[in-house]
């Protein structure tokens, strides 16, 4: 009988990936096991998705969750899952990682797609900082590979009454990681996935106080500001959950506009849906240009105001 | 006094790939190498803690050509490096690669940190640095943006999707950093004069007690094939158009493309 | 104090501070060179046509080893209007003579080179570092100055390339002025080999220059160039700097008008850009002649302006080349005397006096000024292309004798300017 298993620090991200498990379980005789963070309501919405066994983990108040691996590793040598999906938030990249060496298998990280051939197992991920696609054959089982969120659908075939079994799964006793604080972030209240105007600022702002350059730019444009990864990361001018790119947000607005960003292949992963790329930059041999469909080279100093002045001017002309 | 490890990876700097139009395929002739990126910021990091903190600092590397590494990696920080040096690496997954490197930290001997970049540049599979926590029987901490050694072990800040988890390890540890960890020296001249006296220890597979045919890689690359975006590429300021009026002919080439409702 | 000291710092790993570099370590001597690129022939994009004979001297058949592109048996200059082009081809056995023949080379690659040949020999280069100011002690220069670092040696060769501070910093040169520096920008495009063998008319492996005046630079004192490499073309354009501040056109846009000549744009078709850079190059010549040694220190290559601008075409390397040699000739009989004072380095202004550097820069004395007439830019071109024009171009009106033709046009430019402006130019050569 084949067996997969899900494990995933975030809830919603397990529904998902039961989706893709079932899609690839089809009418074969399967179990599929869920370990997740939550309680019994979490585990009954897992089986409704497609759970045949849901084990309950926790976020341990004094340590790691990935210190969850040791017994993982147990339950994997026993139970013998033909795969294993996990949900490729860092602390699920972490724990796979491990698993992956304690049971000498090979692990794949965020897929984009997984498709059986033959027997084989047939992946596809992003390299290169989303330069290119590579696509891979995994023949040893189990397959373990880590998927982020939104990147499979829910089971379509969701059945509340669905019956499975709910357990729960204890930590290891004697760990060596002490949480001393956890301290959660401020929710974003903006959501840039869903403007659909984006002006991207990037390390050709040479002060934070410049930034106010791109944010009025963006209110005349009905838009939000978004950012490189050193902008947040290094200067933490803007929260992290602004920067787009490879390790960031994917965005798809209509428009995006990039001021001082040099355009890197990892920012550009991004923004490649998005419809119109502009790009402001003062090298006429920065990169982003060669992604862009109309670009300005100039000074964003200069060249930012002076977009700002013609939206209002056109937006008054439309009006009138 | 405690012994730091960096781990670092010599990549083909991705910024001189390109993708050729007609069948997607990626052209490496004018590729040159480079540290992986953040693995520059794992150096940094283990420099730091011995220039702060008094700690023995050294690097380890595996992979196909990475000698050419050596001297700029040295003139980083590390006491010296000790490395494998194989053809074969060329493409290698994350179970082949952890395993090498870990039996050159046991060789080493007596390690208590081991610091990793939070992914390469390359693969970006964030795998090695918590399969060497695994197979050395480490703890494993990633994401990481603060680190401090104590008598005990390590404290750390670590950033995850949700918030900031602050950790106390006891013992040895392999902890992967995040970019802004610290700001990666631009080593000096006295530093890359001093590099050339460091010493390097190139290892064979047989001392490390690696055997190629129990271990080898379990993915197997099928293809890998680039990604072309269509655009316009035209520019908005030519035939000397000043910035205003380049800036009025695109907004409304975006109000005629509808583009702004 | 400086813990190490050397024999010599090289302040630069272009090819006049590698050879110098090479010829130094080869010697016994222990030898430093201080590169600001993060590995030699990085930032040094520029170039194309490498004359072989003077780093033939040095290392014999360097080709066979050296990363060059291919070797040049096609010459052609071509006379360009803004829709019209006259071409003149020079093709000769004496292209492929050993000494006489040239290779296209790309910088990144060859500099790289070169300078692993002088680490081979035993020199330590250091990349990524800038030096930023000179030792002195007593007037006399007794090393570097890198960010924090100071460090010592008995001489320093600043071969730091055209705009070289370091050279005025020991008083050696004074800042240079607009009408003694062009500008050269270069684009380096790819397209397959067997392109380029097509277009060119070439067989495998061989090379073609092609030299173009007139229209390119609208005018202005300058000219184009195109060298083909291996998978690539190396296409630029070469003007004073002086005449650029009066131009209506940013050099972008000029090189932008030049590559879509009609002339040139079937040259390039399908190719992919992917190197663009501008560079400055010194004009003037023995005009600028800076001084080339004094206590302590040593000027070469660019640095010292030795380049022979022709206006159209610029040769540097073999020049860089050989006065990086006659630097380290004249280091090492100073190391066998244990002096470096001004007076003994003199024998390497000798060493040049003697070569054909001086000989050739001697040569050119007077081309600069011959080149500073617009005439040769503009209208000059224009004639040979009128006059061609009417020998080809047959559209039924009734033919003219060809005297008659020529004259006309020469009258358009005056033929009293026109013999003036070839006398003077016999002259200047
Ligand atoms: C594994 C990995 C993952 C990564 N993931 C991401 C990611 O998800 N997202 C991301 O963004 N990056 C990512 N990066 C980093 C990426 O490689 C680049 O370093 C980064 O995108 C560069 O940011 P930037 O364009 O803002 O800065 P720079 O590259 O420094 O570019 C600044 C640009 O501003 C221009 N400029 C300067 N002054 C002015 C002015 N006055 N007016 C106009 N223009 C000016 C400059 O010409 C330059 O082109 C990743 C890197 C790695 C190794
Ligand atoms: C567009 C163009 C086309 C040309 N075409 C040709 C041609 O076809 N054939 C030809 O023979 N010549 C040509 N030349 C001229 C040729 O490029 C130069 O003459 C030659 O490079 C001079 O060599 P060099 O070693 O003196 O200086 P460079 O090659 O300029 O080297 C100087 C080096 O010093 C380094 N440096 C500078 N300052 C410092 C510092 N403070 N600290 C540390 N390092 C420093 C630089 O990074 C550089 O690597 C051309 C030039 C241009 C601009
Ligand atoms: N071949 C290698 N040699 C040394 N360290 C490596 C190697 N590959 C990966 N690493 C380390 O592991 C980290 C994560 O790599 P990866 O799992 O490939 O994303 C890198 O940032 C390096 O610190």
């Amino acid at each position: 009988m084949t067996k997969f298993w899900i494990i995933s620090d975030v809830a919603e991200t397990s529904y998902e990936l039961l989706g893709k498990a079932r899609e690839l379980l089809g009418d074969q005789e399967g179990i599929i096991t869920v370990y997740l963070i939550g309680n019994e309501t979490t585990g009954q919405e897992a089986i409704g998705y497609g759970a045949d066994l849901v084990k309950l983990m926790e976020l341990p108040p004094d340590t790691t969750w990935e210190q969850y691996a040791p017994v993982l590793v147990q339950e994997a040598q026993a139970s013998q899952p033909e795969m294993i999906l996990v949900g490729a938030t860092r602390r699920g990249k972490d724990l796979a990682a491990q698993l992956a060496a304690l049971l000498d298998s090979p692990c794949v990280t965020e897929c984009k797609s997984i498709e059986y051939d033959d027997g084989k197992v047939i992946l596809k991920r992003i390299i290169y900082g989303g330069l290119a696609e590579k696509i891979i054959e995994c023949c040893q089982f189990p397959v373990i590979a880590t998927v982020a969120s939104r990147t499979f659908e829910k089971w379509t075939a969701k059945d509340a009454s669905r019956e499975g079994t709910i357990e729960k799964l204890d930590l290891p006793a004697g760990v060596n990681v002490q949480v001393v604080e956890r301290r959660s972030k401020p929710q974003e209240v903006v959501n840039i996935k869903d403007a659909s105007i984006v002006v991207g600022v990037g390390r050709g702002f040479s002060e934070q106080d410049e930034l106010k350059m791109a944010e009025e730019l963006a209110k005349v444009l009905g838009g939000e500001v978004a950012c490189s990864r050193p902008i947040a990361e290094d200067l933490h001018w803007l929260p992290e959950d602004r920067y787009i790119g490879i390790s960031g947000q994917i965005i798809k607005p209509n428009v995006y506009i990039a001021a001082g960003i040099s355009g890197q292949v990892q920012h550009v992963y991004g923004i490649r849906d998005a419809k119109t790329i502009i790009a402001i930059d003062k090298n006429e041999n920065a990169p982003i240009f060669q992604v862009a469909d109309y670009y300005i080279v100039g000074d964003l100093k200069e060249v930012l105001p002076a977009l700002t002045e013609a939206v209002k001017e056109v937006k008054a002309a439309n009006k009138g | 006094m405690k012994k730091v490890v960096a781990c670092y990876k010599w990549v083909i700097d991705e910024a001189d790939i390109r993708v050729e139009e007609k069948d997607h395929s990626l052209n490496f002739e004018r590729a040159k190498y480079k540290i992986s990126e953040y693995d520059r910021n794992a150096i940094e990091a283990g420099a730091l803690l011995n220039e702060e903190k008094g700690c023995e600092f050294l690097a380890v590397t595996c992979g196909p050509n990475v000698e050419a590494s050596l001297k700029d990696v040295l003139s980083r920080g590390p006491a010296s490096i000790s490395y494998v040096n194989e053809e074969w690496l060329a493409d290698v997954d994350s179970s082949v690669t952890s395993k090498i490197l870990a039996g050159i930290i046991k060789k080493i001997g007596n390690v208590d940190l081991v610091i990793c970049g939070e992914g390469s540049s390359d693969d970006y599979s964030q795998q090695v640095g918590p399969r060497l926590a695994a197979l050395l029987g480490y703890a494993s901490v990633t994401f990481v943006n603060k680190l401090d050694i104590t008598e005990e072990g390590i404290k750390v800040e670590r950033k995850l999707e949700d918030g900031v988890e602050v950790l106390e390890v006891k013992g040895p540890a392999v902890v992967t950093v995040l970019p802004d960890i610290n700001k990666p020296r631009i080593p000096s001249l006295k530093q890359i004069l001093a590099a050339k006296k460091k010493p390097t220890e190139k290892i064979s597979l047989k001392e490390i007690g690696f055997d190629i045919n129990a271990s080898q890689p379990k993915l197997k690359t099928l293809s890998i094939s680039g990604t072309v975006m269509e655009r316009k590429n035209m520019q908005i300021n030519t035939d000397g158009l000043s910035i205003k009026d380049a800036a009025l002919k695109l907004v409304k080439q975006l109000n005629a493309d509808g583009s702004l409702a | 104090m400086p813990e190490e000291k050397f024999d010599c710092i090289i302040v630069g790993a272009g090819p006049a501070g590698s050879t110098a570099g090479f010829l130094l370590a080869n010697a016994g001597l222990e030898v430093l060179i201080i590169e600001r690129g993060t590995f030699a022939g990085s930032k040094n994009m520029t170039g194309g046509r490498l004359y072989s004979h003077s780093l033939e001297k040095i290392i014999s058949d360097f080709a066979s080893v050296a990363p060059v592109e291919r070797k040049v048996v096609k010459e052609t200059i071509t006379m360009l209007t803004n829709d019209s082009a006259v071409s003149i081809d020079f093709q000769s056995q004496q292209l492929n003579q050993a000494q006489k023949e040239s290779y296209t080379v790309l910088r990144a690659d060859f500099d790289q080179w070169l300078a692993g040949k002088a680490e081979d020999a035993g020199a330590i280069l250091a990349p990524g570092v800038r030096v930023d100011d000179l030792l002195f002690k007593d007037g006399k220069v007794t090393g570097v100055i890198a960010g924090e670092d100071e460090m010592e040696a008995d001489v320093v060769i600043l071969a730091d390339g055209v705009n070289s501070l370091l050279a005025q910093k020991a008083g050696l040169k004074v800042e240079l002025k607009p009408n003694q520096v062009a500008v050269g920008v270069k684009e380096v495009i790819e397209l397959p080999a067997q392109v380029i063998e097509d277009r060119f008319g070439l067989n495998k492996g061989e090379g073609a220059a092609r030299i173009f005046v007139g229209n390119c630079t609208k005018g202005k004192i300058g000219g184009g160039f195109l060298y083909t490499n291996k998978n690539s073309l190396s296409l630029g354009l070469v003007f004073t700097l002086a005449d650029l501040a009066e131009s209506q056109l940013t050099v972008p846009q000029m090189l932008e008008e030049f590559k879509s000549h009609p002339v040139i744009k079937p040259l390039i078709k399908d190719g992919k850009l992917v190197e663009y850079s501008a560079h400055l190059v010194p004009e003037a010549g023995l005009n600028m002649l800076p001084k080339l040694y004094s206590d302590g220190v040593m000027v070469v290559g660019d640095a010292a302006g030795l380049v022979i601008n022709a206006g159209y075409t610029v040769r540097g390397m073999d020049l860089a080349i050989a006065s990086g040699e006659a630097a380290s000739k004249a280091i090492i009989t100073a190391k066998e005397q244990d002096d470096y004072s001004a007076a003994s380095l003199a024998r390497y202004q000798d060493l040049l006096d003697r070569s054909f550097v001086m000989q050739d820069l001697k040569q050119y004395q007077k081309f600069p000024e011959f080149m500073e007439n617009p005439r040769i830019f503009n209208e000059y071109p224009q004639l040979v292309v009128n006059i061609f024009k009417d020998m080809f171009i047959v559209d039924g009106s009734p033919g003219k004798p060809l005297r008659k033709k020529v004259l006309n046009h020469a009258k358009q430019v005056g033929l009293v300017n026109l013999l003036k402006d070839a006398w003077k130019g016999v002259k200047a050569l």
